[in-house]
């Protein structure tokens, strides 16, 4: 068939990646998507179709659409549990014990070295140590110390790579956001999601490579479609944002007074009037599998995102919390059955980690709403035998002051924007476990062991995902762009 | 296969025996695999050889002797580590491209300069003597192009088919039956050129112009970003509807977007124009970095600039050399330069709506009460200076009547509110513990104004940073004024009737003491001018720094006096006495008797004599001399001066009220008066300039600004439009050809550099960029050329030989073939239904969205909830669908339609699942279904039938002429009826079924055709919703 690699014509039979994303790219948006071209004849479609039980091969035709990787992948799935609002890591994973004996001490001036601060705070003249109200307990045979608001993924610290010293270069949540997504401050490019989706293809035939959910604790900071938006990259490669909503996918439930019935008899009314066409293109061909593999995400979504099914003990080890639609808990659960069906990327957001006032009340909420599940979902990936290949990574998009935003006093205090380091974990497929990479100074204000970039975060996971990061590119208006942009390094450390 | 042909349809060598053509086959091989380490970023050159400099080369390239060249033994090297690319070069060269540098060398080293930066010329093109097909000298150039490859033309496409295809292209909407009968009843050789010329005039031809250039434009409703707040630009695009309407000509419709308000004498319209450039997202959010933001709006500005109308990749030149084409760093800032001076903030702190500089855009009607009412405000301001000139003589006349300074003295002062809190236990005084909720509401008892004078002073003991007192609505753009005290304890001032546009802000430089009482009074002398501020601290004139001083407006609003409160400025801890208003801006001596708490007849009498010491009856001269003194304390007793300061306000206030709920304002360029220093941005980061101060210029390869141009964006507007510009035409008629057959003859249109395509046929793009420019740059005339092409009117099928041989047309073998642009999928939709409402312009509307996706995301941040439009809204164009920035539409999205965060010249053309489901389920397109169904049922039964043609046939004939624009095959017809026929048992077994599906949609009333019962109607609605998702439906072909 004609929509595999040609390699032939241009390199003598040697693989060139490049030529292939560029053939690739033109074929994507020149043709009208990356789907394989004339690989059905009409007449196997429309038997398929009478029979009422549709086998187009559909995701096999995404797949062999995509690049492929350029080495053998070490995990196959990422699911991105990420932490919008970006949370302290003082109260969560870098506690520093030792600053309750500086409660409301200045901070020192070498310490902060005169760094950019927010409009918000740079016209603060004090800025007095915040020490976390809570204790921290040392976790796992390595004794990491870890927040006592986060006491389930706390003890999965065994399991895990803990990042200390992650350093963004933005300092306010959109420009930082679109970063950690995208590897871009300036909205425009593709997500990291939609990237694997294009250099990976489906493995799954009737659900989306690109999965999205959102949820929130309290108060929240905005987020944006462009988080998981395709940039230049061929708009299939977009994440799909499974919603809470009664339609769970836009537009998934049929109109009213169409039941499935009326459905397939307009599928294949199409299908016999398409194939009437004198002068029919692959083109056409292709929007009937596309008509196709819309028809079994109608029965496909509404089966996953039904949970009636599991039992009664992996409920509760997600808390009582997934019992409630668009809940963190229930999005985790979700991205498990995601992730099971072989969906290559699930997105999760969760709103409300930006305490600039009231951290201690604000912070103890939004643990008590992601701590359990997200360390529910971590076991059971591991019990079903599928965090050996996919990756699961937590974390925000910055991290928070030592000193106080606002009035220090016994009780409260918040926190400002931090970009120069932060904390995330990440656990699962190619990954060590039990790790504690990276270190922070006494007042987690600089990183001084092991600083890791957002681009080297971002070249890390397309390793694990089989992806030279410089030669996974896609050129739009006459550059050759990469989701690294021209930086990042693979940080081998976090390897196993 | 077919891809790697198409791939060498694109870079191909020349056929072994064919010379080696320069610009085809050799600078795009350099291009890719060499000049990046050998070009012209001269950071990053390797071995200070230059690839892209013809002299450079002859140091490695000797002609005709390949063997014996540098360059030819470095990229064939046996050994690996002296090979060229380097090993860890992510592009190594084919043994075909090291073959194809071996040519050019033994060849001689051709070299000539990158097509695209070298003058277009008018191609002869002999017209062979056997043409019988050419309708167009273009059709000529590509025939002759075909006749090289041994290809022929497709066959015409029937009349039908062509008639749709223009009509989309033209206006984005297929042609109505009507149109079509009429058309396929003329058989006049003027047929074609008729229709031609209809669609040109037909306003939705600009609709759909404007919808292409919306893309480009980066045109939204939302600033983008986090907040993503609204903003009024839509006048801008009316704007470009009136332009392609009157068919403005290219050049004006450039030089006015760029540069209208350095047009001399410029026309609102060509201000209007100039919102082109502040269409780009700009930031809101709290604790931005104002200068970090700017940077990037001014960046945004060159580099749409350089896409939209050079097709130059500018950007790749923020923070290096470009790497393939000849624009330097330096290039990018002088460009940059234009755009650099703009009179603006780089963020506007949690700003709503449009941010200066800005314009109103009134209606005739609104234009005439605003002429009318300045007016009035123009006689009452030249009153007031009467009046102000007269005073002394009522002054005299005053005191005359006064008798007894202490009567005055009762007077004096024009105390306007004291409070000292309540009297607890010998305290008089307020406390105030921090908590929102304990503030003191004041009332609206005392109102400020910006041209009356005031003092608000107390006793304070501040235990925090806070506001002292406000009377300001946060939610209003902070129009009013407050004292409060900032994170580090000084004081601040605002006085605001829009922040920051128009409003004073003075920051005292020493911050106050926490913990300690201090007097403090703010006075104001109502210049509305931050000099007419003073901050006092213990009755002693504090220095302050001006921060924002463009105060001309109102501070009215309806937020009560607060005291210890402002919404957004937080809470105030501490405790004060003494508050007081007085209608004066009161000096030291008052301050200190108001601070001493001296009883205030004894501060009144005090204040007299120092004007009135032993005149009981003074001279005229002397009385002058005082009363110039005293005049400040006679105004507010002088009730002649209050009335018209009062009618004045009421006036100023009406034409607020006019302007800010009924003028739509527009975001414009204006520039600074003081010009703003343009450095370098080392790696473009906006704290990091080096470098001496630039001039505004165009990038040196492309030869410059002459001497005499003015080094500014009309200089640049200028240059643009030079017939001499290389690009600018071209590029214009690429994207016009783009228009016509879905892509350009440059399938990259926004890249014309080194990088990007190759023109598939370079003679027909010269040959139209030269005509365009020829013809006064008439757009329409070449759209009319185009659009009555030989070349656009073959039929679009591909035969499978050919379709392997050219899969993208790019040799134009065959008409042109592609999916529906999202929104004409939409509006042909709508259409097909009857129920598109065409009216143009005015603000976006917001049709039918599943709820909660702004929410979800924003949460209530930005606009709260998506608020769908009723009525005729809901059925309007999609270019007039409102665009958020940070939730688009979906439907938009889902049919490839850009974000409208940055210009995109292309847009990708996907087919997936999602735009099945949207067609299947969106309400728009059920319910569109349903009206076209109505339409089918009343078909005339003339419809191309005779007698005995039974009903259905007839309707179902009707159907695809609206829908497809022909008559149905006997074939498509028998599986039309067979599916009527399952839709109606279907139905008829389930009533309920048809009822549901027969109310979808805000028109879901509406009444049944003539003699349909539900079943009937609910059938055809769903056959009618089959046809508008056939394939055909859905593609230009």
């Amino acid at each position: 068939m004609s929509g595999t690699h040609d390699q032939s014509t241009l390199n003598g039979g040697a693989w060139d990646p490049l030529a292939a994303a560029q053939r690739f790219n033109r074929r994507a948006v020149l043709r009208g998507g990356g789907v394989g071209l004339g690989a059905l004849a009409l007449g196997a479609l429309q038997r398929d179709a009478r029979a009422g039980a549709p086998q187009a091969p559909g995701a096999q035709q995404l797949a062999d659409a995509a690049l492929g990787p350029h080495f053998a992948p070490k995990a196959k799935r990422v699911v991105y549990l990420f932490q919008s609002g970006a949370p302290s890591q003082f109260e969560t994973w870098d506690p520093k014990p030792g600053l309750v004996d500086h409660f409301g001490v200045e901070l020192p001036a070498s310490v902060r070295m005169g760094q950019r601060l927010t409009t918000m705070t740079s016209g603060q003249t004090s800025f007095p140590v915040a020490p976390s109200k809570f204790g921290a307990t040392a976790r796992g045979a390595n004794g990491t110390l870890v927040g006592d608001l986060l006491p389930y993924t706390g003890a999965l610290v065994d399991r895990m790579c803990v990042v200390r010293s992650m350093v963004t270069d933005a300092i306010n949540h959109d420009p930082a956001i679109t970063f950690a997504q995208t590897g871009s401050q300036l909205a425009g490019r593709p997500s990291m999601g939609a990237w694997l989706s294009y250099g990976l293809g489906s493995m799954n035939r009737d659900l989306p490579t690109f999965v999205v959910m959102v949820s929130s604790s309290s108060s929240k900071q905005p987020l944006y479609d462009r988080l998981w938006g395709s940039g230049f990259l061929p708009t299939q490669h977009q994440g799909v944002k499974l919603r809470s909503a009664a339609d769970p996918v836009l537009y998934l439930a049929d109109a009213p007074g169409i039941d499935r019935g009326r459905r397939r008899q307009m599928l294949d009314d199409l299908a016999r009037l398409n194939a009437l066409q004198p002068d029919a293109d692959p083109e056409t061909t292709t929007r009937i599998e596309q008509y196709e593999l819309a028809f079994r995400m109608q029965a496909a979504v509404p089966e996953l995102t039904d949970v009636s099914g599991e039992p009664a003990h992996v409920l509760e080890r997600y808390g009582a919390d997934v019992q409630r639609p668009g809940s963190f808990a229930r999005n985790c659960l979700l991205a498990r059955r995601l992730l099971e069906r072989d969906v290559r990327f699930v997105q999760l957001y969760h709103m409300g980690w930006d305490h600039h006032g009231n951290l201690p009340n604000d912070l103890t909420k939004c643990a008590l709403d992601t701590d359990q599940a997200a360390a529910a979902l971590v076991q059971d990936l591991e019990e079903r035998g599928l965090l050996e290949d996919t990756i699961v990574v937590w974390g925000g998009e910055f991290g928070r002051t030592v000193y106080s935003q606002g009035q220090l006093t016994q009780e409260t205090y918040g926190r400002d924007h931090h970009p120069r380091c932060y904390s995330i974990w990440l656990a699962g497929g190619g990954l060590k476990a039990g790790l504690v990479h990276g270190e922070t100074d006494d007042f987690s204000y600089n990183v001084v062991r092991d600083p890791v970039s957002t681009h080297d975060l971002h070249a890390t996971l397309l390793h694990l995902s089989g992806f030279g990061h410089q030669r996974l590119t896609n050129r739009f208006q006459g550059r050759d762009f990469r989701l690294t942009d021209v930086h990042g390094e693979v940080v081998r450390a976090l390897l196993s | 296969m077919v891809f790697g042909l198409m791939y060498a349809l694109a870079l191909a060598q020349a056929p072994a025996g064919d010379p080696i053509d320069f610009d085809r086959d050799v600078l795009p091989i350099l291009s890719d695999h060499c000049v990046q380490c050998h070009g012209p970023d001269a950071a990053a050159r390797k071995a200070d050889l230059r690839l892209d400099v013809r002299d450079d080369v002859l140091f490695v390239a000797e002609p005709g002797a390949a063997a014996d060249s540098a360059l030819y033994q470095r990229i064939s090297h046996a050994d690996p580590a002296r090979r060229m690319p380097p090993a860890d070069f992510p592009r190594q060269l084919t043994p075909a491209k090291i073959e194809a540098l071996r040519r050019w060398i033994d060849e001689g080293v051709a070299w000539e300069s990158h097509w695209a930066f070298t003058a277009p010329t008018r191609a002869a093109a002999p017209v062979r003597e056997d043409d019988t097909w050419s309708r167009d000298a273009l059709d000529v150039l590509v025939l002759g192009r075909l006749a090289e490859e041994g290809l022929a033309p497709s066959p015409p496409a029937d009349r039908a088919t062509w008639l749709r295809r223009v009509t989309f292209d033209l206006t984005g909407l297929p042609p109505d039956v009507a149109a079509l009968d009429a058309y396929l009843a003329d058989d006049s050789a003027e047929a074609d050129a008729r229709v031609v010329d209809r669609l040109l005039a037909s306003p939705r031809r600009a609709e759909h112009r404007t919808r292409e250039w919306l893309d480009l434009a980066r045109y939204a409703d939302t600033n983008g970003f986090q907040n993503d707040f609204g903003r009024d630009q839509w006048p801008w695009r009316d704007w470009v509807l009136r332009a392609f309407a009157s068919n403005l000509p290219y050049d004006e419709f450039i030089v006015q977007q760029v540069a209208g308000d350095l047009l001399p004498g410029a026309a609102r319209d060509a201000l209007i124009a100039t919102g082109f450039n502040r269409n780009h997202r700009s930031v809101t959010e709290g604790g931005s970095i104002d200068e970090e933001w700017r940077v990037e709006k001014v960046a945004d500005r060159a580099e749409t600039t350089a896409t939209a109308f050079l097709g130059l990749t500018l950007g790749c030149a923020r923070c290096h050399d470009h790497k393939f084409d000849p624009l330097t760093q330096r290039d990018y800032y002088a460009f940059y330069a234009f755009f650099d001076q703009v009179d603006e903030q780089g963020f506007y702190n949690e700003a709503r709506g449009n941010v200066p500089p800005l314009i109103e855009v009134p209606t005739p009607a609104q234009e005439a009460r605003l002429a009318a009412l300045d007016a009035s405000i123009a006689a009452r301001e030249d009153e007031l200076v009467a009046l102000a000139a007269t005073a002394p003589q009522r002054f005299g006349d005053w005191c005359g009547e006064s008798q007894h300074p202490q009567r005055l003295a009762g007077e004096w002062g024009r105390l306007l509110l004291e409070y000292a809190g309540e009297r607890r236990e010998g305290a008089p005084r307020i406390e105030l513990d921090g908590d929102a909720a304990h503030h003191v509401n004041l009332g609206q008892g005392v109102s400020f104004e910006q041209d009356v004078p005031f003092t608000v002073s107390m006793w304070l003991r501040p235990d925090s940073n806070g506001a002292v007192y406000s009377r300001m609505d946060d939610t209003d753009r902070y129009r009013g004024t407050d004292l409060i005290l900032l994170g580090d304890m000084r004081p601040a001032v605002h006085l605001i009737h829009e922040w920051t546009a128009n409003a004073i802000k003075v920051v005292g430089v020493d911050p106050l003491d926490k913990g300690r009482w201090q007097h403090v009074a703010v006075t104001y002398d109502g210049s509305r001018k931050a000099s007419g501020v003073k901050l006092y601290v213990d009755c002693v004139e504090r220095a302050v720094k001006v921060e924002v001083d463009t105060l001309d407006g109102t501070l009215a609003t309806e937020e009560p006096l607060r005291i210890g409160l402002r919404r957004y400025a937080g809470a105030l801890a501490g405790a004060l006495h003494d508050f007081r208003v007085d209608a004066l801006a009161l000096d030291v001596d008052e301050l200190l008797n108001l601070a001493r708490r001296r009883p205030r007849a004894e501060a009144a009498a005090l204040c007299l004599t120092r004007y009135f010491a032993g005149s009981e009856n003074p001279e005229p001269a002397e009385l002058e001399r005082l009363a110039a003194g005293a005049l400040p304390f006679f105004t507010p007793f002088d009730q002649a001066t209050l009335d018209a300061r009062s009618a004045l306000a009421d006036l100023r206030r009406e034409r607020e009220r006019l302007a800010r709920e009924g003028i739509a304002t527009v975001m414009v360029m204006r520039d600074r008066a003081e010009p703003r220093e343009t450095r370098l941005l080392d790696r473009g980061q906006y704290d990091r300039p080096k470098g001496e101060p630039l001039q505004p210029d165009v990038p040196a390869a492309l030869g410059g600004l002459t001497a005499d141009a003015p080094r500014n964006r009309l200089g640049l507007a200028r240059w643009l439009v030079d017939p001499a510009n290389p690009l600018v035409a071209r590029v214009a008629a690429n994207r016009v050809w783009a228009s016509f057959f879905g892509a350009g003859l440059v399938t990259t249109p926004e890249d014309f550099g080194v990088r990007g395509a190759r023109p598939t046929h370079r003679a027909v793009l010269d040959h139209l960029a030269v005509s365009l420019v020829d013809s006064g740059w008439d757009l329409q005339a070449l759209e009319r050329r185009i659009a009555l092409s030989a070349t656009y009117r073959q039929s679009s099928h591909a035969a499978p030989a050919l379709r392997e041989r050219d899969p993208e047309n790019h040799l134009l073998a065959r008409g042109p073939r592609h999916r529906l642009d999202a929104e004409t999928v939409r509006d042909q939709a709508l259409f097909a239904a009857g129920l598109l409402v065409e009216r143009i312009g005015g603000p976006s509307v917001k049709p039918y969205q599943p709820a909660g996706l702004w929410e979800e995301l924003a949460g209530g941040a930005g606009q709260g909830p998506y608020v769908q439009s009723a009525g005729d809204d809901l059925y309007r164009r999609s270019l007039y669908t409102y665009r958020k920035r940070t939730v688009p539409h979906p439907t938009l999205t889902t049919f490839d339609a850009p974000g409208f965060e940055l210009c995109v010249a292309r847009r990708a053309r996907t087919n997936t699942p999602l735009q099945a489901l949207a067609l299947w389920n969106d309400p728009t397109y059920a319910e569109a279904a349903r009206h076209l169904a109505a339409r089918m049922w009343a078909a005339p039964r003339s419809a191309g039938a005779g007698e005995g043609v039974d009903a259905d046939d007839t309707r179902l004939a009707f159907g695809a002429r609206v829908v497809l624009s022909r008559e149905l095959r006997a074939e498509e017809l028998r599986v039309l009826r067979a599916s009527l026929d399952a839709y109606r048992a279907s139905f008829g077994a389930d009533p309920a079924a048809a009822a549901a599906h027969l109310g979808i949609g805000a028109s879901a009333g509406q009444a049944a055709p003539d003699g349909a019962t539900p079943t009937e109607w609910a059938a055809y609605s769903a056959v009618a919703a089959t046809l508008l998702n056939l394939d055909e439906a859905l593609t230009e072909r």
